[in-house]
């Protein structure tokens, strides 16, 4: 995986350049109170996309698994009827979705694409798909009572998934290219080629994360089991 | 996927949520986090409300009765007919010969609108909503011991409760956010007491469970004020300041004796002075009943109101009463003075300075006595009375405990107003004017706790269809007022005027936040979120004297158990709306999977003497008639007790026979039936 560096103020850039290629991107807002949404970037309300905001409590997965959707027609003609699938391919990029949110996909794409039946509708919306994944590093905003993901691994930084990962790191912003997608937009300007004391820098900054949720959400289950099964343990340990 | 606020319009509790928007349709819904009321939460009637608009079932066109059968017809036909049927019958028979009645679920502005039309251009008070076919006592004593009709504090602030009393009513099944509110601060540590004929979720985790005999409540909150009053536990310094009539209630209080109220409730008196002493020393307890479906005696909501007085739990956070409106408006048509004797802002039709008030908004003379009440005028007390109704929403046929077919029999001439072609509209409507749902309008509700709400347009309406409001405002003209509101927004422009705790309340104030709960005034425009917190803001509150009423058991060896007919948890199964909605009508019907064929329900002590299963046919004796039906053995009903769901109304026919203007309770015995 390749990293860059960009600056924090430059971020909304990516949603632009995601436009210029072509998608609709979907992205993080404030709604009224501690109301936050999904919804889709227009000229009209990009500027007031958000990078840490409270978790949204309708989750995008209906950009990728739409509760309806048109999927056949039927069409009379000379006394017989015709069906014939309809599919929606659109190109659609979400930006500033979740760790816990991409691990979610994860299991939508188990099941629909990973077994012998393969849904070709879900397929379809999944082929041109472009996730960017913002890491939750506000513990005030991003992380509220009901996070959970430090107890079955999948966060606060998502290890796989994405097209493109995002992590604040105060001035600036990480970006981690999960796919070959994420890294052709390392060719704008606005990236460049981060140093050791970044990493440290985000090392540190996850350690501190991992403390930051709620003590009524920390069981760390997933993260023993993987240790466990991976051989991690020390042999003293035993 | 554009998404708006909104307010979910099933029950009271008046949910905040976002519909999503697909081309024009809803095609889904979700929570506000930040609604003070539901927090987040949602119940199953909020995730799947918004499907009753899609149905393929609703009416598009009006439809007037010809040679008997209901026939489509222009709009301009059906309000010709209409005006010129009303005119007819007022011409004819004088304006008392008119009423029109509203389901709980209309707007502030339709319902603003009928009691208008019904007063000022046709010349009645014979209005009234579909609830006051069971009661008013909650209204009349509010307004008499309190002086506000309505709940006194905010759902939000049963967090900081450290006592909650709940009265008879299964809040997890019928106002389910509220019921999540109730559980979620009994985890954070409050003290949760439930008083109830029936065994229901909230009973399983109270602290203490007062499962109290049928129709006993003045007893059982008579002795739990003797203990407060013995035991030195009242609020003197607020009874003092702010309460009359203390030295009557406190006279008579002494009649009563706890261990006699225990066995007339049939609860161990430790229960019931554990109770007593838990409420009377909370720093705030809240106590909340439903003020709407359950026939509930006059009294037993004074004793109510006494013991909320007597510890002084008003005016303060966490405390108050909470006098639960079920509908989603029942508290606004209520509050718009869709009430026979009360004209909006509830003063009494027979306050002269009251009407002239109205007299001079709408410049036209009023009525002076009061109308005829729902109960009258479909249970037939006055028989051709009345010959044209109008019913808004409203659907009797389906909905009301009693046989409203002969009254139906005297009227010449009905109007029925839905979405849906209602049993009541195919059976007996002359002219049928479909409008708009959830979703198609912008109107306000106010829910129960008192908090005045908009709900949004976000799809397009069938062409031609409108807002009721705005046929009310069409036939208006057509009959000869003058009549000019070209918006909801217009409407509540001239509420402000008419109910004086309305008076800050304006479309654009409550859209700036998650509604206003009244009184919002012009100076208080933000609203009140829990009433009486200035002493010197109201008149002091009243005491009552509640008559001692010890009934002797009515059953015998004879007739061992009590039957109880009621809606309780069933009440939403006969809905209308309910029926038009695919996933609500398959979750409310999840139970007649089992029951086919409906059922009886007794308790596993009963039936085991009587060798009785659950699926098994039984047969229900009163000293009148019997009924067969399949008994549902269930520890949700009360030992002693046998209850028939309202919806069972054939049966319930059956077994009283005769006595069909049945007491309260009837004794009764079950046999197994065998076959």
């Amino acid at each position: 995986m390749k990293a860059r560096i960009l600056q924090r103020g430059d971020v909304l850039k990516i949603v632009d350049l995601l436009r210029l290629e072509g998608y609709e991107v979907i992205a993080p807002f404030c709604g009224r109170g501690r109301d936050t949404y999904f919804d889709t970037v227009t000229d009209q309300n990009r500027d007031q996309v958000q990078l840490h905001l409270p978790n949204p409590y309708y989750p995008p997965k209906r950009f990728v698994f739409p509760p309806i959707e048109r999927m056949m027609m039927f069409q009379r003609s000379d006394g017989e009827i015709r069906i014939e699938a309809t599919y929606q391919q659109p190109k659609r990029a979400i930006f500033g979705i979740r760790s816990c949110d991409l691990a979610g996909i994860y299991h939508l794409d188990r099941f629909y694409l990973g077994r012998e039946f393969r849904d070709v509708y879900y397929e379809n919306h999944r082929k041109n798909l472009f996730l960017a994944n913002v890491v939750c590093t506000d513990p005030n905003l991003d992380i509220g009572e009901e996070c959970f993901c430090v107890c079955t691994d999948t966060g606060p930084a998502a290890r796989e998934l994405f097209d493109l990962q995002l992590m604040d790191l105060g001035n600036e912003v990480m970006a981690v290219a999960g796919t070959p997608a994420g890294e052709m937009l390392f060719s704008d300007s606005i990236f460049r080629i981060g140093t050791a004391e970044h990493i440290t820098k985000r090392r540190q900054l996850l350690d501190r994360l991992r403390k930051s949720f709620k003590k009524n959400t920390t069981s760390w289950f997933s993260a023993t089991v993987r240790y466990v099964s991976q051989g991690e343990i020390l042999e003293k340990t035993w | 996927m554009p998404h708006k606020l909104t307010t979910c319009t099933f029950c009271g509790v008046g949910c905040g949520l976002y519909l999503e928007t697909a081309g024009n349709q809803v095609i889904g819904a979700y929570p506000s986090v930040s609604h003070p009321t539901n927090a987040g939460r949602i119940c199953l009637r909020g995730w799947h409300g918004h499907e009753i608009a899609s149905s393929p079932d609703r009416l598009k066109t009006p439809l007037i009765r010809k040679n008997g059968t209901l026939q489509e017809v222009d709009w301009d036909e059906a309000f010709q007919l209409v005006a010129r049927r009303l005119g007819e019958v007022r011409e004819r028979y004088g304006p008392e010969a008119l009423a029109f009645l509203n389901s709980p679920r209309c707007s502030n502005e339709e319902a603003f609108l009928l009691q208008k039309f019904a007063r000022a251009v046709i010349g009645t008070n014979n209005v009234h909503h579909g609830t006051g076919v069971y009661c008013n006592n909650s209204i009349n004593v509010l307004l008499d011991m309190l002086g506000v009709a309505a709940s006194t504090n905010s759902v939000s602030e049963l967090a900081e409760s450290e006592v909650i009393l709940v009265d008879g009513v299964d809040l997890t099944r019928r106002m389910p956010t509220i019921g999540g509110a109730v559980l979620r601060a009994k985890l954070k540590g409050a003290k949760l007491i439930v008083v109830g004929t029936r065994r229901h979720r909230l009973a399983e985790n109270a602290d203490l469970f007062l499962q109290i005999r049928p129709n006993t409540e003045s007893m059982l909150y008579g002795g739990i004020a003797k203990v407060i009053v013995d035991r030195g536990l009242l609020d003197a310094a607020f009874i003092k300041t702010r309460c009359e009539n203390y030295a009557a209630f406190l006279q008579h209080i002494h009649q009563y004796d706890l261990l006699e109220s225990a066995e007339a409730c049939d609860v161990p008196g430790a229960l019931i002075e554990e109770a007593a002493i838990s409420y009377a020393q909370a720093k705030s307890a809240a106590l909340l009943y439903s003020s709407s479906m359950q026939e509930r005696s006059k009294e037993s909501i004074q004793a109510v109101v006494n013991m909320v007085l007597l510890t002084g739990n008003l005016g303060k956070p966490g405390a108050g009463l909470f006098a639960l409106t079920e509908q989603n408006n029942l508290q606004g048509v209520c509050d718009m003075g869709m009430l026979p004797d009360r004209l909006p802002g509830y003063r009494p039709v027979t306050d002269v300075s009251a009407r002239a008030a109205l007299e001079h908004l709408w410049r036209t003379k009023l009525p002076v006595g009061p109308g005829i009440g729902s109960r009258s005028i479909l249970a037939n007390l006055q028989p051709g009375k009345v010959k044209a109704l109008w019913l808004c929403r409203y659907d009797p046929l389906s909905t009301s405990l009693f046989d409203v077919a002969d009254a139906f029999g005297q009227f010449e001439f009905t109007v029925v107003q839905h979405i849906f072609l209602t049993e009541t509209a195919r059976r007996h409507a002359n002219v049928v004017l479909p409008t708009t749902a959830y979703g198609e309008e912008c109107v306000s509700f106010t829910n129960t706790e008192r908090r005045i709400q908009l709900v949004v347009q976000v799809v397009e309406p069938f062409p031609g269809l409108t807002p009721a409001w705005e046929q009310l405002t069409r036939l208006a003209r057509i009959m000869g007022a003058n009549w000019k509101y070209a918006s909801a927004a217009d409407v509540m422009e001239e509420i402000r005027e008419a109910v004086p705790f309305y008076n800050g309340v304006t479309y654009e104030n409550l859209a700036r936040e998650y509604g206003r709960q009244w009184p919002c005034t012009n100076d208080h425009r933000l609203g009140t979120r829990f009433l009486y917190a200035e002493p010197n803001n109201h008149k002091a509150f009243k005491f009552a004297v509640v008559a001692k009423h010890v009934s002797g058991l009515p059953v015998s060896q004879k007739f061992p158990l009590m039957l109880v007919c009621g809606n309780s948890l069933y009440y939403w199964n006969q809905n209308v709306l309910v029926r038009h909605s695919e996933t609500l009508r398959r979750e409310y019907s999840i139970l007649f999977t089992d029951y086919p064929q409906g059922f009886i329900e007794i308790n596993p002590d009963d039936a085991q003497p009587l060798n009785i299963c659950d699926g098994d046919r039984i047969r229900v004796y009163s000293e009148t008639g019997s009924g067969i039906s399949t008994a549902r053995v269930t520890v949700e009903v009360r030992k002693g007790t046998v209850f028939v769901p309202y919806f069972e109304r054939q049966l319930e026919h059956q077994i009283l026979g005769a006595a069909r203007d049945r007491a309260a309770l009837v004794p009764v015995r079950v046999e197994k039936e065998v076959a």
